[in-house]
C-alpha cells in the first residue's frame, strides 16, 4: 500500500511538495521553538535539583571594599540558624565576583551568568550530591594550594584548559580540572580552595579595618531536612541582621509558573503554523478525492468497504504529514545546530536543545494531526456511493 | 461472510446464478428529474452461462450491471445473485458478495494508476480478505494464463490497452468468482485486441465454469454470447 501512496504523490509532485512544506514550515516553527523551551527547562531543572534541599543565605553587608564586619555577623547568624527546626547543617561559603570587565578574557558573556570565585570548606562538599561533575582533569583536593576547577564556559571565554593558569585579583591559579556544562552557575564558576577564598575575600581590605574576622565568609548554605517547610525557614532566616535567603521551593514555582507561560505561548504560536499547515492537507486531499472519483468507483466495484477506502486516503495523509515532519526536523536540526554554533562564538551558551522526546513528539503530533486533517476528504471518499462514482466520471 | 464460504457455496452446478423477479429500478426517485430505468423486468441467468446484455445508450443496461454488480439496489422487485438477495442484503454482505463472488471487467481498462499489474490483480484478493500469499500466488498464475507473465510489475501507463484489459480480466478472476460482469470490454480496443480479449473470456467461461454477462452495443461481440438479452426503455425485449 505505501509504494501505491508514494506513486499517488508522485503522480502530482508539485501539490505533493507544497503540502509537505507546509506541514515542514510549522514542524520547523514547533521543533526550533521547542528545543528552546527543552533548554529552558534544563535550565531550571538543573538549578532547582542543585537547590531543592538547600536555603542559600548570602551575606548582604560585605563587599570587596572592606565592610568585613558583616562576616562576623554572618558566623553568628550561622550559629543560630543551627538551631531552627528542620536544619541539618550550616555551611559557610566564600563566594566573589571574578570581576573582569564585560567582554574582557574569562567573561563567558553576555547571555550567561557572571564569573564568580567559589570557596567551599570540606564540610559542603558533602552536600553538593547534584553538583554538577569534572568532566576533564580532577576536583580539588584538600592538599591544594593556588587551584581551581573552572566551569565549562569560563574555561572557553579565558581559553583556559587542565594545566593552564588564570589570575584572579593579581593572583595565578593553575587550573587542575574543567566541570561538565551543566547550564547553571558553575558553568561559569572558577572553584579555589576555601582558605584561598577567604584570603582573597580579604586581599583588598584598607589597613583602616581594625580586627579582620576570624572565619570570613559571604553565603551560607543552609541545608534542611527533605520536608522542612523551606518558606518558613526562609523568613526566619530573612529576620536576622544582614542575610538575605530565598525559598528554594518557591524560587522553583516561580520558575516554573514563568516557564509555563513562555511554553504556552511559543506552543501556541508554532501550532498556528501547524494547524495552517494542516489546512493545506484537507484541501490537498479533498482535491484527490475528487480526481479519484472513479477509482474509489472502481475499488468498491471490486469489493472495497467503506473502510477500505478511508484507510486508503489516511494512510496517504498521515505519510504526508510523515514527510513534511521529516522535512520539517531535518531543516529545524540544521538551524538549530547553525544556531548553537554562532552562539558559541559570541556568548557561549546553546539556546537550543533538541531533544530526542521533542523529535519523537513533533513526529508523532504531524502524523496525528494530518490523520485528523485527512479524515474529512477521506470519510467523503468513502461515504461515495460507487454508482454515483462510476457514473460521474465515467 | 468469510471468503471461505464464497469462494465454496454449496449449490448445485445447474442452479441459476442470477434471478431477477419485477425488477424496477428509478433513479432519484421522488425528485423532478426522476428517471425508470429498468420497468418491471424478470429474467434468469444459468451457473455457467455466456450471456450478452445489447441495448440502445439509456436502455437501462449500465443499471441492470450495476444490480447485478450489487453495486446498488432495486426500487422494487428482487435480484439474487449467488443466492444473496441485493435489496436485503447488509452493506457488509453487498461489500463481501462483491469482493468474492463477482468479477468486475470495466470498458476503459479501470485499473489502479498507482498500482502494477500484479497489485492490480491482487486487489479484490485484499479486499475479500484473502492472505497475501495466495493471492500473489493466484494472481501470478492469470497473469501467466493471459499471457502477461513478463508484465507483472508493470504501471498500467507502461501497458497497451489490450495488456490492461488482459490485466482487468484476470483482476475479474482472482477470486475465482461466480459472476463475471464485463461492461464493453472491447469498446477501447482495436480488432486484434478485442478478438485476444474475447477470446479469453469465453476460453474462462467455458474452462472454468465462470457465468459470463457482457454488456456490448457491439453485434461482433453480442454474436458470440449463447444467450442474447435485449433491453429497450428499461423492458426487456422478445
Amino acid at each position: 500500500m505505501l509504494g501505491a501512496v508514494l506513486h499517488n504523490l508522485r503522480s502530482r509532485a508539485l501539490r505533493t511538495a507544497l503540502t509537505v512544506g507546509g506541514i515542514a514550515i510549522g514542524i520547523v516553527a514547533l521543533v526550533v521553538v521547542g528545543s528552546l523551551a527543552e533548554r529552558l527547562q534544563t535550565i531550571v531543572g538543573r538549578s532547582n535539583a542543585l537547590n531543592s534541599n538547600e536555603i542559600f543565605a548570602v551575606s548582604t553587608g560585605f563587599d570587596r571594599d572592606g565592610s568585613v564586619t558583616a562576616a562576623d555577623s554572618l558566623n553568628r547568624a550561622a550559629r543560630q540558624i543551627r538551631r531552627f527546626g528542620g536544619v541539618r547543617d550550616v555551611v559557610a561559603e566564600v563566594i566573589v565576583p571574578y570581576g573582569v570587565s564585560a567582554g574582557g578574557a574569562g567573561d563567558p558573556g553576555r547571555f550567561g551568568p557572571p564569573a564568580l570565585v567559589f570557596g567551599f570548606p570540606p564540610a559542603a562538599r558533602v552536600y553538593q550530591t547534584a553538583a554538577p561533575q569534572v568532566a576533564s582533569g580532577r576536583d580539588l583536593r584538600p592538599s591544594d594550594v593556588r587551584a581551581a576547577v573552572i566551569g565549562a564556559d569560563f574555561a572557553a571565554a579565558a581559553d583556559a584548559a587542565v594545566g593552564s593558569t588564570i589570575a584572579i585579583y593579581g593572583n595565578s591559579f593553575h587550573v587542575v580540572g574543567i566541570i561538565e556544562k551543566s547550564f547553571t552557575l558553575f558553568d561559569a564558576a572558577i572553584v579555589v580552595p576555601f582558605a584561598q577564598a577567604q584570603a582573597l575575600m580579604l586581599q583588598d581590605v584598607p589597613p583602616t579595618v581594625p580586627a579582620l574576622p576570624r572565619a570570613p565568609a559571604t553565603a551560607l548554605m543552609v541545608v534542611v531536612d527533605p520536608h522542612a517547610d523551606t518558606g518558613l525557614l526562609a523568613r526566619r532566616i530573612n529576620l536576622l541582621t544582614g542575610l538575605q535567603a530565598h525559598d528554594p521551593k518557591a524560587t522553583a514555582a516561580n520558575f516554573a509558573s514563568v516557564t509555563s507561560i513562555f511554553d504556552a505561548i511559543i506552543f501556541g504560536a508554532a501550532l498556528i503554523a501547524l494547524v495552517v499547515g494542516a489546512f493545506s492537507i484537507v484541501n490537498t486531499m479533498t482535491i484527490a478525492v475528487t480526481e479519484r472519483t472513479r477509482e474509489i468507483g472502481i475499488r468498491k466495484a471490486i469489493g472495497a468497504g467503506d473502510g477500505d477506502i478511508l484507510r486508503e486516503f489516511v494512510v496517504e495523509a498521515a505519510v504526508i504529514g510523515a514527510l513534511g515532519a521529516l522535512a520539517g526536523i531535518v531543516a529545524s536540526a540544521l538551524i538549530i545546530t547553525y544556531v548553537n554554533a554562532r552562539n558559541a562564538d559570541v556568548g557561549n551558551l546553546e539556546l537550543f536543545a533538541l531533544t530526542p522526546r521533542l523529535v519523537g513528539g513533533s513526529f508523532v503530533f504531524a502524523v496525528l494531526l494530518s490523520i485528523v486533517a485527512g479524515l474529512v476528504p477521506a470519510l467523503s471518499a468513502a461515504r461515495l456511493d460507487p454508482t454515483e462514482a462510476l457514473r460521474r466520471s465515467a | 461472510m468469510n471468503f471461505d464460504r464464497l469462494s465454496a457455496p454449496d449449490a448445485a452446478p445447474n442452479e441459476n446464478v442470477v434471478a431477477i423477479r419485477n425488477l424496477v429500478k428509478v433513479h432519484a426517485a421522488g425528485s423532478a428529474t426522476q428517471v425508470r430505468a429498468l420497468a418491471g423486468i424478470s429474467l434468469d441467468i444459468a451457473r455457467g452461462a455466456h450471456v450478452a446484455v445489447v441495448g440502445e445508450s439509456g436502455s437501462g443496461k449500465t443499471t441492470l450491471m450495476h444490480l447485478l454488480g450489487a453495486l446498488d439496489r432495486p426500487t422494487s422487485g428482487s435480484v439474487v445473485v449467488d443466492g444473496v438477495d441485493i435489496g436485503r442484503a447488509s452493506r457488509a454482505e453487498l461489500k463481501a458478495l462483491r469482493a468474492a463472488r463477482i468479477g468486475f471487467v470495466f470498458q476503459g481498462f479501470n485499473l489502479i494508476a498507482s498500482l502494477d499489474a500484479l497489485e492490480n490483480v491482487m486487489l479484490p484478493a485484499r479486499y475479500a480478505r484473502v492472505p497475501a500469499d495466495r493471492a500473489r500466488e493466484r494472481a501470478r498464475r492469470l497473469l501467466a494464463d493471459v499471457g502477461l507473465a513478463d508484465r507483472m510489475h508493470h504501471r498500467p501507463a507502461q501497458l497497451s490497452g489490450g495488456q490492461q484489459q488482459r490485466v482487468a480480466i484476470a483482476r475479474a478472476l482472482v477470486n475465482e468468482p461466480a459472476l463475471v460482469l464485463a461492461d464493453e470490454p472491447t469498446g477501447e480496443l482495436d480488432r486484434r485486441s478485442s478478438e485476444t480479449v474475447l477470446g479469453l473470456l469465453e476460453g474462462i467461461q467455458r474452462a472454468d465454469g465462470h457465468t459470463l454477462v457482457v454488456v456490448t452495443h457491439s453485434e461482433a461481440v453480442w454474436k458470440r454470447a449463447q444467450r442474447v438479452i435485449r433491453i429497450a426503455d428499461g423492458m426487456l425485449v422478445a
